[in-house]
């Protein structure tokens, strides 16, 4: 094997992080490009050790300052003539994955970094990186049925800030590719704890969603109990990500959906929660009798700033198929459907994300006045 | 979809101030703002870790996770009767200094 020089950009995120230690214990020389970042620190919580070098030794990583909003990934001027020309892929792993903020940050952050990313592929003095963009199954937006990897622009709205500017960078990663950078997409659905172990080193998005329905914060929602959400194992995303780098020329010009083969319903979602005596389950109502207006003061707090953000979600029905990353990497995650989740529970209540009484919002300001 | 997102949380925001405890910062001198802060973060942390220092680490110490600097985020707005703060500055504090420094910015910038 020889081994490959390969840029990570966002790589101390969620899946950043799992895909640079991949990268390494498979032998390869990683530059792993940070931000505000010193330290890399994998889902199971321990450090991905960092060589001093500025050039890594194959099977170890070096860390590189870097700002993908700025051209040529605000990179010094000696760190970018030393990347040029020597580097063998690019896995474009940074995005801003919050809800809730204003279309200026996802803009920036999704769109315009993932254009200075192609930039920086495309101006090779030898010639174009083959690259590997992260994306999500979720530029489908707010479509039903069967989502093919294939389909991109299908007239589709939707129901984030977030999955449009995902969308509108992959469409950017195409133009790229029609003008010849070697690319490939793996779209993630919603990233999730270790297949074996339910681990999840960030608490964030489904899992805030979680804690608001289990601690009775929010007790009904817009939604469809025939709704489905599609769950994916973090570390199943990495090997596919770290495999797509690897073997690059299997997977050049495909779009691979990093996707759970078992869709979960809100009603699997409910009949689960309510295994858990100490559990609140959310009841669903039909989106076109719901108003917030009617909730009671702190809970229609709690929609209005958190819940809600994740609306579009609880009314979706697409189901993605993932035959091109099932053909590439030949498996799909081991675990799914109601044993998951439980296994995901089960960590949240381990670690006290889930289950413990704190006191919210009105009772913290009653106890000031 | 997007559009209606926005506009309700914009009508949210605006009902939230006007029911809340607006105007009150004006009462508060900067040094009460400080202590009400501590008191806040305080009851919110998980039990046990005494009374919080501008050093005290809301992750680490208090056992913060993303939910919880919202929640902080609104009951601070509340409090002070504060615009909605941009939840990316409220989910990047670290430490109560943090916070503190985040608060007293925006008071200033808000005062009349």
């Amino acid at each position: 094997m020889i081994p490959l020089r390969i840029l990570v950009t966002g790589a101390s995120g969620l899946l950043g992080a799992e895909v640079v230690s991949r990268l390494a214990a498979d032998g390869h020389m990683v530059y792993a490009l940070l931000h505000s970042n010193a330290e890399i620190v994998r889902n199971n919580g321990r450090r991905v050790a960092l060589e001093a070098a500025e050039d890594p030794q194959p099977g170890s990583v070096a860390c590189l300052q870097g700002d993908i909003t700025q051209p040529r990934l605000g990179l010094s001027s000696r760190h970018y003539h030393m990347l040029s020309g020597r580097l063998d892929r690019i896995v474009h792993s940074a995005a801003l994955t919050d809800f809730g903020l204003d279309w200026d940050a996802y803009e920036l952050r999704n769109v315009t970094s993932t254009r200075h990313v192609l930039q920086f592929a495309g101006s090779g003095s030898r010639c174009p990186v083959p690259l590997v963009h992260i994306s999500t199954a979720y530029v489908c937006g707010e479509r039903n049925g069967t989502v093919h990897e294939s389909e991109l622009a299908a007239g589709q709205s939707f129901g984030t800030y977030y999955e449009k500017s995902k969308y509108e960078a992959e469409l950017a990663v195409r133009e790229a590719a029609a003008r010849g950078l070697p690319t490939a997409v793996v779209r993630p659905s919603i990233v999730v704890g270790a297949e074996r172990t339910g681990t999840i080193r960030d608490f964030k998005n489904m899992y805030v969603v979680l804690k608001m329905f289990t601690a009775g914060r929010v007790r009904s929602v817009p939604g469809f109990y025939d709704a489905v959400l599609n769950l994916v194992p973090v570390d199943y995303v990495a090997d596919l990500v770290s495999q797509v780098a690897i073997r690059f020329a299997d997977a050049a010009g495909k779009t691979l959906h990093a996707i759970n083969r078992y869709d979960l319903s809100l009603l699997d979602f409910s009949n689960v929660l309510a295994e858990y005596p100490s559990f609140h389950v959310p009841r669903y109502v039909p989106p076109s009798s719901f108003s917030a207006t009617q909730l009671p003061g702190d809970e229609r707090l709690y929609y209005e700033r958190i819940v809600g953000l994740y609306e579009s979600f609880f009314t979706r029905r697409a189901s993605f198929d993932d035959s091109e990353a099932r053909t590439f990497l030949g498996r799909s995650p081991t675990v799914g459907g109601h044993a998951y989740l439980r296994r995901l529970l089960n960590y949240c209540l381990r670690v006290g994300y889930l289950g413990a009484q704190a006191p919210g919002i009105d009772e913290v300001l009653r106890e000031l006045r | 979809m997007l559009e209606r997102i926005s506009r309700s949380r914009g009508a949210a925001f605006g009902m939230i101030s006007a029911h809340g405890y607006g105007g009150q910062t004006d009462g508060f001198s900067h040094e009460s703002m400080r202590a009400t802060i501590g008191q806040i973060i305080e009851k919110m942390g998980r039990a046990g870790p005494g009374p919080v220092s501008d050093e005290t680490r809301l992750a680490e110490d208090l056992g913060f996770d993303s939910l919880r600097l919202i929640e902080l985020a609104i009951i601070i707005e509340k409090a002070f009767g504060l615009s909605p703060l941009d939840l990316e500055s409220a989910c990047a504090v670290r430490t109560v200094r943090d916070v503190t420094d985040l608060v007293l910015g925006l008071e200033t910038e808000e005062r009349p």
